[in-house]
Order: structure tokens, then sequence, then C-alpha cells
């Protein structure tokens, strides 16, 4: 069940806590520019959350720093709930390891989930790269060239693990600032690869410009959904049971045991998703009602309606699950530490 | 033509002039011509609060109003500029640079009439190239990348040289100052914060525009507060007030060369994803000084000053939409909103689009067009009063302009941290114009500095690791025979009137 501490919140949400957000003007913090992933579900939830709250959202984007700026401002608002925003998990948790001290768990209060992140590896349609395996034959003969946005994004986390899972010899090239950069990389074939959230590039694998390659998840995580997905059917999953990470491990005569870890680790690092946040310190009551409001909005048929128009996935959690789920994520990046940060600094020269 | 194309294109045509649809892009550009009046406020900003109200509407009127939103109402925000040397948005910055000047010489309907006329004639040149790349642009999108980006920056620092006034050194300076400006922030590379001293405001970096409010419009009220001048013109009687909006659409046509060459960077320019209309401006007024023969006169009222960013800024809609119908990538910040309202509709950019909705794709085209057409228009019907308040007690406008530039540096990104920052570079601008220095290369640097770093980087590695081979692609090729012709063309034509002049005083 997606909700259950919700049914508790709701017998004990405040009405007088909204009360106070009635007809106020609340601030709806996005990481990253007009158009982009994050801004785009914004405005999706925009209209219903303030019909909802009986408040009007103005929507402000702060995009600089992939989307630490905005998560500071977020942290540093009051806590008088009319700042609220939305923030990449995975991405707060990776620039940990980079000298932030942004928490996805503890410097906000977690009202929601949106959905998990799925992670895919992406090569352009022209590359002459069909599948996984042609990728490996690649990578025998020369490293595979990935571009990333910088040194110090969610994707520098992914790539070295994959890397080290598949045994396959990398440089990075990093400079491509959003999600249209890097995908006009890749497909003007400039890059071989590129490690992007499935969300943010379903138009692009829909019409043929880019082509899927592994989907960075484990069976148990995100398998199922991504099998129901027709957009990823038949595309490798690195984790779980049958995973490519086990398969390689196997080949290698490396401990398919630890693969597997690794890789299930991983996918609940970059899975951590995408959550709805306000200000730490937020008083009970109101944090109760935004929890409530955030939750029915993310549950309304409305929503899933307009949602499903225009292809974007909802895949809500309540705030206990998310933050467990961003507990155990946390728990993951300290395995990944030492590789991760040997990786920035190459980034870096 | 593709006779499906043929097909498309007339249904789209009927379907915007035709009853009621008519409406909605005639309505879309007549509150979206009232909301950029003010500066700060564009049509980006309006589509975002539009998408909300627009979910339940069917995909046709989404087209009509949001392609009607895409280029709308850009004039407003250069008439601002022209007589209150404001500028709407980033992308009317530039028209100041010679606009307000004619204001002061009382030639705002000149003015005006000029930047009516190249807008809506650019726009008309970037949709007329729209419609002729739709079959070819997806690979025309492809073509570019970093290194014809890198040196398309670089053609647009060379023309700093022409924009630098008197002193070439003083433009350098200031064109440095830009370019550090620009770095403040994190380093787009390594994610490393660079010249913040750990405050957050800087992390975000320094936004163009109120440095663009700081150093032009505010600086411009400390000098009119300091000089004492009367009214805006010099005149206080309408009558009293030169040229004509007629003479203002005369010097389009007298200088068509000019205004194709613009256009045409313009929709270049706004083709490269990421990239704002500023770019386009001044890129387009440094070729236009560049390339004058007599060029003493910009910066100081030159018509070809106004008309040449004008053309650009209004040309590079019809090319911003060329990657977002290709391949569903935003070439600017309009057509990104725009994208995200398509897509909350259900209507993917790109490939399905084209094939599946191409009689839509034009309604978009016609209603950007029509929409461009009715502003420019419109606002050559509101020439006589706009021109008035150039006759204006300077003592009852200055409030108004002050109100204005700070509410139009605060509304742009919803930082009060902005004012400040517009205050010191109105003091910064005021010292630089009071001792001569050069402010149009700073602001030229600043718009560039992203697409030359960010690009420069990416070239140095693609190139090093063997993805690219920069010196066998056409466009950089022709890229630096242009950046050539820039730095040196100057100094032979010197070289050559020195020796002609020379031969001359031999003969006599």
């Amino acid at each position: 069940m997606l909700f259950p501490a919700l049914l508790n919140v709701t017998a004990a949400a405040s009405p007088n806590a909204c009360e106070t957000l009635k007809g106020e003007t609340l601030r709806w913090i996005v990481p990253n520019s007009p158009g982009g992933g994050y801004d785009t579900y914004s405005r999706l939830l925009q209209p219903f959350l303030a019909q909802e709250l009986e408040a009007t959202i103005v929507v402000e984007n702060r995009s600089a720093a992939g989307g630490l700026v905005a998560a500071a401002a977020i942290r540093d608002a009051a806590p008088d709930g009319k700042t609220i925003g939305i923030i990449n998990a995975a991405g707060l948790l990776a620039a940990r390891l980079d000298g932030s001290t942004l928490h996805p768990a503890t410097d906000f209060t977690v009202l929601a989930r949106l959905l998990r992140n799925r992670t895919v590896l992406l090569t352009g349609r022209e590359s002459g790269i069909d599948s996984l395996d042609q990728l490996l034959g690649v990578a025998g003969r020369r490293p595979i060239v990935i571009g990333v946005r910088d040194a110090g994004s969610a994707s520098i986390v992914a790539v070295p693990v994959i890397a080290e899972l598949l045994g396959m010899d990398y440089v990075l090239v990093t400079g491509y600032v959003g999600n249209t950069a890097r995908i006009l990389a890749v497909v003007r074939g400039e890059v071989d690869l590129i490690v992007q959230n499935l969300d943010s590039t379903r138009r692009f694998i829909e019409d043929g410009t880019v082509r899927p390659l592994l989907q960075v998840t484990g069976v148990e995580a995100g398998g199922e959904a991504g099998a129901r997905d027709p957009i990823v059917a038949g595309i490798p999953v690195l984790g779980g049971e049958t995973g490519v990470a086990q398969q390689r491990a196997r080949l290698a005569g490396r401990s398919v045991e630890q693969a597997k870890k690794r890789a299930d680790s991983l996918a609940s690092l970059v899975d951590a998703g995408r959550l709805v946040v306000a200000p730490p310190a937020l008083p009970d009551q109101l944090r109760r009602c935004l929890e409530v409001a955030v939750g029915t909005v993310l549950r309304s048929p409305g929503l899933q309606a307009a949602a499903d128009r225009a292809k974007l996935r909802i895949e809500p959690a309540d705030a206990a699950n998310a933050r467990a789920d961003i507990r155990a994520a946390a728990e993951a990046l300290v395995d990944f530490a030492p590789l991760v940060r040997a990786t920035m600094q190459r980034a870096r020269q | 033509m593709d006779p499906v194309m043929i097909d498309a294109a007339l249904e789209g045509l009927r379907l915007v002039f035709s009853w009621p649809y008519i409406l909605y892009p005639l309505a879309a550009t007549l509150i979206a011509m009232l909301f950029s009046a003010a500066p700060g406020l564009n049509s980006s900003t309006l589509m975002a609060l539009l998408i909300p109200l627009t979910y339940a509407w069917e995909p046709l009127p989404v087209m009509l109003v949001f392609g009607a939103l895409v280029g709308g109402a850009t004039f407003m925000g250069s008439a601002t500029a022209i007589l209150f040397n404001i500028p709407g948005k980033a992308s009317n910055a530039v028209t100041l640079l010679d606009g307000y000047p004619m204001t002061r010489q009382g030639q705002a309907k000149t003015a005006i009439g000029c930047a009516a006329a190249a807008s809506a004639l650019g726009s008309t040149l970037g949709i007329g190239v729209l419609i002729a790349m739709l079959p070819v642009m997806r690979d025309a999108v492809l073509v570019l990348g970093p290194p014809e980006y890198l040196m398309l920056a670089i053609w647009g620092l060379t023309t700093l040289a022409a924009v630098a006034g008197d002193s070439l050194i003083k433009g350098l300076i200031a064109a440095g100052f830009g370019l550090q400006l620009a770095f403040i922030g994190y380093d787009p590379r390594t994610a490393e914060p660079r010249f913040t001293f750990g405050t957050e405001y800087l992390q975000d970096g320094i936004s163009l525009v109120p440095v663009l409010l700081g150093l032009f419009a505010l600086a411009e009220i400390i000098d009119l507060m300091v000089s004492g001048r009367e009214t805006l013109s010099g005149q206080r009687r309408m009558q009293d007030l030169s040229g004509s909006v007629l003479e203002g659409i005369r010097a389009v046509f007298r200088n068509f060369g000019l205004f194709i060459r613009s256009s045409l960077i313009g929709i270049v320019i706004g083709a490269i994803p990421g990239i704002g209309g500023s770019v386009a401006g001044f890129v387009a007024y440094g070729h236009a000084s560049q390339t004058a023969r007599d060029r003493s006169r910009f910066g100081h009222g030159d018509i070809r000053g106004l008309l040449a960013p004008e053309a650009a800024s209004d040309a590079k809609d019809g090319g911003a939409l060329v990657p977002t119908l290709a391949l569903g990538i935003p070439g600017g910040t309009g057509t990104a909103m725009l994208l995200g309202a398509l897509t909350l509709h259900g209507l993917s950019p790109g490939r399905e689009l084209l094939n599946e909705n191409l009689t839509l794709v034009f309604v978009l085209i016609w209603s950007l067009f029509l929409s461009n057409w009715i502003t420019s228009l419109l606002g050559l019907s509101l020439v006589n009063p706009m021109a008035r308040l150039g006759t204006i007690r300077t003592s009852r406008l200055i409030p108004v302009i002050l109100a204005l530039a700070m509410i139009g540096a605060i509304q742009y990104r919803g930082l009060a941290a902005d004012a400040v920052c517009a205050a010191v570079f109105g003091l910064l601008g005021y010292l630089m114009k009071r001792h001569h220095w050069p402010r149009v290369p700073l602001v030229i640097a600043m718009s560039l500095a992203l697409l030359l770093e960010t690009n420069l980087h990416l070239t140095l590695r693609l190139q090093e690791l063997g993805r690219i081979n920069f010196w066998s692609r056409p466009v950089v090729l022709l890229l630096l025979v242009l950046i050539l012709f820039n730095l040196f063309l100057p100094l032979l034509l010197r070289k050559v009137r020195a020796i002609r002049a020379m031969r001359r005083g031999l003969r006599s």
C-alpha cells in the first residue's frame, strides 16, 4: 500500500493549519529551468494543489548548480508553509560526496514522493550500437565515451559503478548542461552514451531519436514497473536475480553476490526519486496539512488523467516511505564513496 | 514543396483566420502586449501563468494561444527601451543603445516606426525560413555542435571592436569585466563555485537583466537628475519633435541588405538550443556597426543600430522553433515554455507532431506570424501617445522609470537582491558613461560568456578524444572566415584609405 501512513495523517490533520494558508501565495521552487522535467511536473501539479489548498502557487525556477541552489533556497526558507518545492534526492545525495551538506531527509520536511527515478543508458539512433551486447563489444576495443552534465552530477555516481559492473572502460565528457544538450550530444555522435532519467527522455525514445540499452534498476525495485512500460520492454536490467551485473560477474569470475548487491544498491540510490519537500522544522500542524494536501492531489483522478495525457508518470509514496528509501540510498552511497570521489576528481582534471 | 505540406500550411492558415479561432491569437497578443509593457514581465512569464488555465482546452486553441505568445509582444519591450532606456527583457536591451539616443534627439517616432517594421519583417523572414526548412530541419539542427557554437561566440566577441567607442583598450577591459561577471556562480563543467565569496546570491550567478537595468536605465536616471534636463527629448511640445513613422519604416528598406543579414543572424542563433534572443540582438548590432562605412553615429542614435537587433530578435523566434519542432528541444526560454505547454496537452514536439499533426504545427507558425504583425501594427498606432512621453517633464518621469526599473529587476527572478544588484550597476553605469567607458562590450561579453566557456571546454575535449575534427567542419570554417573578416578587414580598409589619401595628397 502506497499510503499506509497517510491514512493516519488524514485522521490527525488539523484543518486550522490549512486555514492559515488559504488565500496565501505559496512559492513552489523547481530545481531546473522552465520546460525541463521537474518544471513540467510542477506545472502539472500547480493548479491541483492550488485548488486543494485554496491558495495561489507560484512556480519559481532556480536552476543553478544542478538543483543545489533550489534545494538550499527551500531549506533556508521560513518554515511557515509558504515555501515548498521539488528536489532530486539522488542528486542531493551525490552532491554530499562533493562537499555539499544538504541531506534530502534531514534538511527538509519530506511531504511525499512524486515518483521514483528510472535511470537508463541511452545511445544515439545512428551510433551503430543497437544493444548492450554490441556496446560491450565496442568497449572491448576502445573506451566508451560518456557525456555528463558536470563533475558533481548524479550521473557521476552511476557511471563508474555501472562501468565497474559491466567491466567497461570509459572516458567522461563533462559540460553538457541540461537534458537537451546531452540528448543532442549523443544524437550527433559526439559521445557514445548518456545516463538519463527515463521520464525526461521518453519522447526522444518514442520517436526513435535515442535508444535505451540498459535499465539501471533492480528487478524488485523497478523491473516490474519497467516490464509494464512498453518503452523499455526487453531492455536488460542491471540489478536483481537475473540482472546483467550478475551475468557479467559470472563471466569475469567475480563474486556474483557482490555484483548483485552493488547493482541493487546503485538502483536504490538512483531510484531515490523526486520528492515534494518543505523547509525543516515545519510546525506539526502545517506539516500534516501539507502532507495531506500533497497526498490527496497526487492520488486524485484529475491529476492522474492530466498526467496520462502528458505521458508523465506519477507513482506517489507517502513521506514515511520516501524517507525510508532515502535512508537506504544514503547507506548505498557510503559503499560507492571512494570510487565516486575518484571519478569526480578525474572529471575535474 | 511537398503537397502534403502545402495542404497542411493552407489548412493551418484557414484555421488561424477562421471565426471564432482568430479570437485566440488576437486576445493572446493583446494580453501579452499589456503584460510585457512592464519590464521583467514577458510572454514566457505569461505562458507559465496560462499553462494551468488551458488544461481543459483542445489542442487547436492551445496552439493558437501559445503560438501567439512565443514571439508576441517583444515589440513592447523595445518601445520601453526606446522611450525610457528600460529594456522589457534581455533581448530588448540592445535596442536601447541607439533607440534611446534617438528619443533624446526628438526622433522617437522614427525609432518606433523602424523597430516595428524591422520586427514584423524580421519575424516574417524567420517564419519563412522555418517553413522552408521543415523537411530538412532535423538534419540542419544536427549540423551545429560545440565547435560551431564556440565559433559563433568568438564571432560575437570580435564585434566588440566595433562597439568599443573611442578607445579599443577601454572596450576590451569592459568586455573582460563582462566575461568575469558571467563566470560568477557554478562552473558548468566542474560544478565548483567560483567567485561567490560564500554568498548564496552569487551561487546563482549574476543575471543579465538587473545588470542591464542598472547599467542603462538607472544610470540614465542618475544622469537625468545630475544634468537637470527638462524633458527626455529636449522638447516640450509634440509638434517640435522631428522624425516620422514613415521615415522609420523607410529606413528598413534603405538598409535592406543589413536587414536580411541581421535576420539571418537571428535565425541561426535562435536555432541554437539554450541561447537567448539577447545574443542574437547583440551579435547583429555588432555586425551592423562592423560593416558600416561610417560607424561614428553608433551608440548615438544611428538607425542601423536599432534596425539590426530588432530584425534579429524577432527573426530568432522562427529559428528557435526549428529545434523545438524538429527534435522537441527548445531554442530558448519562450520555446521551452511552449514545449512544456504542449507536453502537458499530450502533444509531443518532434517527429510525432510533424508526422501526425502537421496542420497543428502550421497553426502554431501562422499564429506566431499573426501575433508579430498585430503587435507591430498596434505599436505603430500608439506611436503618438508613446512619443508624447518624451515631452513630459523628467521630474515627473523619473519616479515612474525608477519604479519600473526596480520592479523589472526584482520580477525577473523573484529575488529582492537583484534590485540591489541593479542599483550597484546603476552607479557603475553612470560612472562609465561619465568617464567615457563603453558599456555595450561589457553586456555583449556577459551574454556570450556561457556559450563561449562551455563550448570551448567541450570542443577541446572532443577534439582530444578524436570524436570531432574541428578543421573539417564547413560551418566552422565559414565562421572562421567571418571572424578573420571582422578582425582584419577594418584594418585593411583603413590602410587602403590611408594609401589612397596619400596618393591624392601626392597628386595634388
